[in-house]
């Protein structure tokens, strides 16, 4: 029995609405909800949270029907891109709302909110205002407020999206740490990726109120169902195994070896992956600083406003790469011409 | 263009500043304790102060339901209702006297089943209560309307998730944080109901408040003594509102 079932839910909020969505999500998964602005992300995350009524559909939790249920009796709390911390309490009072409600002893209280404090490292902060924490402190708080009374789902609506790029790096490794020691099911809702690769062992893709696919990330990312999931990961993405793993990794792919900047395991089976705007195209070959240097035939031209989408292919493998259309008419291409790839080994991401 | 503005906000302060400055320096101590502190007016003081925080507090309880459902909840009127609160704003004062005492005096079916209980209109010191919260009823809720607006409804959100009914999320987190509109809403209402004149002197000539006696004696005395009558209220009227808009920390 999954945790979580969602079905042929529909529900219409003027701006926002959601149309047959149905999904089921497994204990201790983690899955990430990705899709355009306005695909109906937040507002699916809010239905399943029970914010607003719906006009038709199903929620079952651990096999309760839960459709009906008012949001406090659901056991499933929420993370905000804006923190939401409570700003009359401080930090402790923060974490321990929640805990209020259980019949906890106050030791009991105590000890739960400094357990989860150190997890996060928020324990020197417990007496602060949340008006004097930093974005990535508040934020902190606020997952440890959600992760404490241990909800039987924590959902997160773009957690990461007001903090810095190093922040969010630091937040996703406590998170991953800290929903794997809390045991904890989450749904996350996301527009960046990186968090898709680095937390997710689910996605589901989102457009216009509709789940369009959902799988683990590699189905999603190397086997998109449908033209808006391709165009819209729009990544490419490589099978591999690692041949040597020094200074920089080489990995082997068919034919070729590509070079990247991760760590990984020598012997390892591994997927890669490459942003299309990553890859930088060249007529002739030269001196370049990148390490991936590689033939490539234009299969395809696609053009999408501004720029060129091409279909390319290198020693049998398929790789997507986008370019302006200056440059397009620069290096004159168009279907069939023969020419050179590179991008540089930092650009290489190892994703699983 | 900074001093041409500054010297006219000059001139809209001493609009303010110089008749009550006059009012107190111009009215000798003598006078104040002959006038403003005999027992008729310390008599006064106690109708006006008292109703006026009796109809406060029953805003209060009345008004926070009405200010959280207009913010919370979206059903059909609600902007009819928003509207039908500032009304009280556009009425002039005695007209507003006459509607209350048309619909309620003790001939009227509910003005008689309020007699029953003891709360007659005419003349009565619930009359003066209701004249007061009538015509406050737009500054309590217009204040409340505006403090539950600006409590984010993502933390409601984020209590409800951690287990707090709606009940519970309302008293410990929407109301405290509301709670500097709710000290303002009062303040203002208080104030409002202190200052009225027009409304009571149909309503409720008797038993006479404090504002009542000042008009009355104005008429009858001049204008010497309705001003020591009147000093002993701006005092507690000033210093109320000093103290209040103190301690509840203009942030």
């Amino acid at each position: 029995m999954s945790l979580l079932e969602v079905k042929d839910l529909n529900i219409n909020l003027g701006e926002f609405h959601l149309r047959d969505v149905s999904l089921t999500v497994e204990k201790n998964n983690y899955l990430t909800i990705i899709g355009p602005t306005g695909a109906g992300k937040s507002v699916l995350l809010e239905v399943i949270a029970g914010f607003y009524p719906i006009k038709s559909g199903k929620i079952t939790l651990a096999g309760r029907n839960i459709t009906a249920l008012p949001p406090e009796n659901r056991g499933m709390s929420i993370v905000y891109q804006d923190f939401m911390l409570f700003p009359h309490l401080n930090v402790f009072d923060n974490i321990a709302f929640g805990l209020r409600k259980k019949a906890l002893s106050r030791a009991e209280i105590e000890r739960e909110v400094r357990t989860i404090s150190r997890e996060l490292r928020i324990d020197q902060l417990l007496h602060r205002k949340p008006k004097t924490l930093s974005g990535g402190e508040q934020q902190r708080v606020a997952i440890a407020r959600a992760l404490v009374i241990r909800p039987k789902m924590l959902l997160m609506d773009e957690p990461f999206s007001a903090l810095d790029e190093k922040t969010r790096e630091k937040l996703r490794s406590m998170v991953k740490k800290a929903v794997k020691d809390y045991s904890t099911t989450v749904i996350h809702v996301t527009h960046d990726f990186e968090d898709v690769f680095s937390l997710a062992n689910r996605v589901a893709v989102m457009k216009d109120g509709r789940i369009v696919q959902e799988g683990t990330p590699e189905e999603i990312f190397c086997k998109p169902t449908s033209d808006f999931v391709a165009d819209f990961v729009g990544t490419n993405f490589f099978h591999g195994r690692v041949l040597e793993s020094s200074n920089i990794t080489t990995i082997s792919i068919g034919n070729i070896a590509i070079y990247t900047t991760e760590v990984a395991e020598p012997g390892a089976e591994v997927t890669l992956s490459v942003r299309p705007e990553a890859i930088i195209l060249t007529r002739e070959l030269g001196m370049y600083s990148a390490r991936n240097v590689l033939p490539a035939r234009v299969v395809k031209v696609k053009k999408r406003g501004h720029v060129l989408w091409l279909t390319l292919d290198v020693e049998g493998l398929t790789l997507r790469a986008v370019i302006t259309l200056n440059a397009a008419e620069l290096l004159g291409i168009k279907e069939g011409v023969k020419l050179y790839i590179m991008f540089k080994a930092s650009s290489v991401r190892v994703i699983g | 263009m900074i001093q041409g503005f500054a010297a006219l906000a000059l001139l809209l302060i001493s609009f303010i500043v110089v008749p009550l400055a006059s009012l107190l320096l111009g009215t000798s101590s003598q006078e104040i304790v002959k006038y403003g502190l005999d027992s008729e007016a310390l008599y006064a003081l106690y109708i006006g102060i008292s109703a006026s925080i009796i109809a406060t507090v029953l805003l209060i309880i009345s008004g926070v339901p009405l200010a959280y459902l207009l913010t919370r909840r979206d059903f059909k009127g609600r902007d009819l209702i928003k509207a039908l609160v500032d009304l009280p704003f556009v009425i002039p004062h005695g007209v507003a006297g006459i509607a209350l005492l048309v619909a309620f005096n003790s001939r009227t079916p509910l003005g008689f089943i309020l007699s029953n209980l003891g709360m007659k209109l005419e003349d009565s010191f619930w009359g003066i209560v209701s004249v007061m919260a009538f015509v406050s009823v737009p500054l309590m809720v217009d204040a409340l309307i505006d403090g539950f607006s600006g409590v984010d409804t993502d933390l409601e959100h984020v209590a409800r998730g951690l287990g707090a009914s709606e009940s519970e999320t309302f008293w410990r987190i929407t109301l405290p944080l509301a709670s500097r509109s709710l000290v303002t809403g009062s303040l203002l209402s208080w104030a409002r109901g202190m200052s009225e004149v027009g409304a009571l002197l149909i309503v409720a000539y008797y038993p006479k408040s404090i504002n009542v006696l000042i008009m009355e004696r104005f008429w009858t005395y001049g204008l010497q003594v309705a001003k020591a009558t009147a000093i002993p209220l701006l005092v507690i009227s000033l210093t109320t509102f000093v103290l209040i808009r103190r301690f509840s920390g203009r942030r």
